[in-house]
């Protein structure tokens, strides 16, 4: 009898799974609020005191801020439902939670560029005003955190153990892994 | 690779990019009145042109469906518009 129960690994322990390499260390980070909002962003973005949204391998920095993943949607992180609720709003926007849809990793370290090199095949100096790209053949959300060496990358839940997979089989990140 | 340009995001890589159809190619109106030739040309008749092609698409990243301005002989791809900017007004869209 076929038996596939051999053929997955089991998920990594995301609270302490890690990646050490030379250059480069790739986290899981967990416990973020994760929005996504759809409309009117300018009334949204004005509205909650967001700014500027972040682009393709833009710089985000604090805990609060949202990610341009197409023409008229946002990634909100840190935007709490006791802030703004799920639904739609008058003001001309719908607001869905998406904790639990979106893994989110960071990479850290000098060799950030050189994993975006190796994942994915857009221009590090055009990459456009949305974050929504192919990374390692995926759809993700990719941008800078904190500083242009924290890469974070948003990935769906049930892709994120292949795409941990595969960072795992980089030479950039070769040397050991933990929590797997 | 070739590179595609999304309406909004710019210059992206081919893989990231869905083929829709040739642009202008109109689902027929009329629902019992639609003769069986009207929706088999709707289905399968194609203009599949030499060179100068208008064509949808959709950047599968960011969700945006566009039409391009392509080449069937070269390849290369000569603009792009957004439809939500009126790129399908022309009557192109379908």
């Amino acid at each position: 009898m076929l038996d596939n129960s051999a053929r997955w690994r089991p998920e990594p322990d995301w609270e302490n799974a890690r990646l050490e390499g030379r250059t480069v260390a790739v986290r899981a980070v967990t416990g973020l609020a994760q929005r996504l909002v759809s409309g009117d962003l300018d009334r949204f973005l004005a509205r909650h005191g967001l700014g500027c949204d972040v682009g393709a391998l833009g710089l985000a920095s604090g805990g609060r801020y949202a990610v341009r993943v197409a023409r008229d949607r946002l990634l909100v992180v840190g935007l709490p439902a006791s802030e703004c609720a799920d639904g739609w709003h008058a003001d001309g926007y719908a607001v869905t939670t998406m904790g639990s849809a979106l893994r989110v990793l960071d990479a850290r370290g000098e060799g950030v560029r050189d994993l975006l090199a190796r994942a994915t095949t857009v221009d590090p100096d055009d990459p456009g005003p949305c974050a929504a790209l192919r990374f390692f053949g995926l759809t993700c959300t990719v941008y800078f955190h904190g500083d242009a060496q924290t890469l974070r990358i948003h990935v769906e839940r049930g892709l994120a153990a292949s795409l941990w997979e595969w960072l795992e089989c980089q030479p950039l990140l070769s040397g050991g892994a933990g929590g797997g | 690779m070739q590179l595609f340009p999304c309406p909004f995001c710019g210059p992206r890589s081919e893989s990231e990019f869905h083929f829709g159809g040739e642009a202008g190619n109109r689902r027929p109106e009329g629902f019992r009145a639609v003769t069986d030739g009207e929706w088999a040309a709707y289905l399968h008749e194609r203009d599949n042109r030499r060179g100068p092609a208008s064509e949808i698409w959709m950047h599968m990243t960011c969700g945006e469906v566009f039409r391009m301005e392509r080449d069937t002989v070269h390849h290369g791809a000569v603009r792009s518009f957004a439809l939500i900017e009126g790129g399908g007004d022309d009557g192109l869209a379908h």
